[in-house]
Order: structure tokens, then sequence, then C-alpha cells
């Protein structure tokens, strides 16, 4: 192995990685899109439902507040989620990294 | 071997460093199980809320036995800050998911149907949001391959 195949083995790993990290983000930003628009329409849904429940008197005032305020603690849950859904998939990229690095190395030795 | 040059090999070995690093705990089936069976117990243990919670306390006490069992484990699973703080968000008795649920029918004997229904729609979502970063998360055996 010569200087130059070394260097052809660093800008297969160098592509081969910046590959990985654009297919990684791209998908992770629309399931992340999708999920924010679900979350925004489905919240609509409730609170118009629970407004309608407390004006015909199905729910109570005490009743109402806690369902919005139980609203917004799954919000925070769910960018919570979100936030450990976003470390996964740097995991699953570091993993497809070291794939690609060992079988890049492999391939040139 | 001398093409690879000690700053190349340092650099190859500081990415290998790195990617080796986990950021957040791999998948565990105990939790996964758990969560799951739980959110049953408790969306069961929520419905009976329309009745005496002095009828049902013993019922209300193994599901919070039970809750703590699994925070305590999910507590002890290194890099496991988030699924901790979800968990935390669903417990809280001064909080208005599970926990704040089981405090105020402590306080207030009985509570209303329809409340009742609207309440278990958020804690399900909740034990969802869990259970969905549980499943997840990298398997051990997807390392290796």
């Amino acid at each position: 192995m010569n200087n130059e195949d070394v260097q052809d083995l660093f800008n297969t790993i160098k592509d081969d990685v910046s590959g990985i990290i654009m297919s990684t983000f791209k998908n992770f930003r629309k399931e992340a899109n999708d999920d924010v628009s679900n979350l925004l329409d489905n919240m609509q849904g409730k609170v118009e439902l629970w407004t309608q429940q407390l004006a015909n008197g199905k729910l109570s005032r005490k009743d109402f507040e806690f369902l919005v305020l139980g609203q917004k603690d799954l919000i925070k849950m769910n960018a919570l989620q979100k936030a450990g859904m976003a470390a996964i998939r740097i995991d699953e990229l570091k993993s497809n990294i070291l794939n690609s690095i060992t079988k890049s190395v492999l391939n040139f030795l | 071997m001398k093409v690879f040059t000690k700053g190349r090999l340092q650099i190859l070995l500081i990415i290998l460093i790195f990617v080796g690093c986990s950021t957040i705990s791999r998948f565990s089936q105990y939790a996964y199980i758990q969560t799951t069976s739980l959110k049953v117990d408790a969306l069961s243990i929520m419905d009976l809320a329309k009745d005496a919670y002095s009828g049902h306390q013993n019922s209300v006490f193994e599901l919070q036995t039970n809750l703590q069992k699994l925070y305590e484990y999910e507590r002890n699973r290194p890099k496991n800050e988030i699924t901790i703080k979800l968990w935390d968000k669903l417990l809280d008795p001064k909080g208005h998911l599970l926990g704040g649920f089981l405090t105020r029918w402590q306080l207030e004997e009985k509570l209303n149907e329809v409340f009742i229904s609207e309440v278990k729609k958020l804690v399900s979502e909740a034990f969802d949001l869990i259970a969905g970063l549980e499943s997840n998360k990298i398997k051990s055996k997807e390392i290796s391959e």
C-alpha cells in the first residue's frame, strides 16, 4: 500500500461518512416535521373538544384546567422524546461510520 | 505500514473512539415490556376513579409500587437520562398526567367520567412516548451487524 492508496482510503472514508450523515439527518428532519405537525393537529382537536365539554357542563373548570396543563406536560414529553430520538440517530450514525471505516480499511489491506 | 503516518493514525483512532461511545442507552426488552404492561394496568385503574378512592386504595398502591420498581430499574441504566425525565413528567404527583390524576382522585375521592376518559387519552400517549423511545433504541445485536 503506497501513499496514494492511503490518500484514496481517506477520501473514500470521507465520502462515505458525508453520505451517511446527509441521509441520516435528512430522514430525521422529515420524521420530526411530520411528528410536530401531527401533534399540533391532535392538540387542536382535543382543546376544541374540552372547550365544548366545559361549555356543556360535562367538565368542570378544574377538570378543564387539569387537561390543558396535562396537554402542556405531554408537549414537554414530546420534546424530550424527540431529543431521545435524535440521540438514537446519532448512535446509529456513529455505528454506520464505524462500519464504513472498518469496511474501507479492510478493502484497502 | 509507514504510509499510515502517526498523524493519520491518531485521526483514525480519535474517530474510532468517538464513534465507539454511545449517546443513549441501548434497547431493553425488560423496560419495553414493563412499560407497555404498566400502561394497560394504569389505564384500567384510572377507569376505577369513578368509584370511591378508598375502595381501590390497594390497587392504586400496587400500581404505584410496580411503577416505582420500573423507575428504579430505569434510573440505574447508564445514559438513560431522557427516559428518566419522561417518567418524572408522567409520575409527578403535582403534575397533570398519571401522578397528578392519582393525587386528585385521592383528594377528591371520586372523579367525573368524562374527565377520566380525557385524562386517559393523555396518559396513554405519554406511555406510548416512553415505549416508542425504547423501541427505537439500538438493539445490542444491531451494533455488530
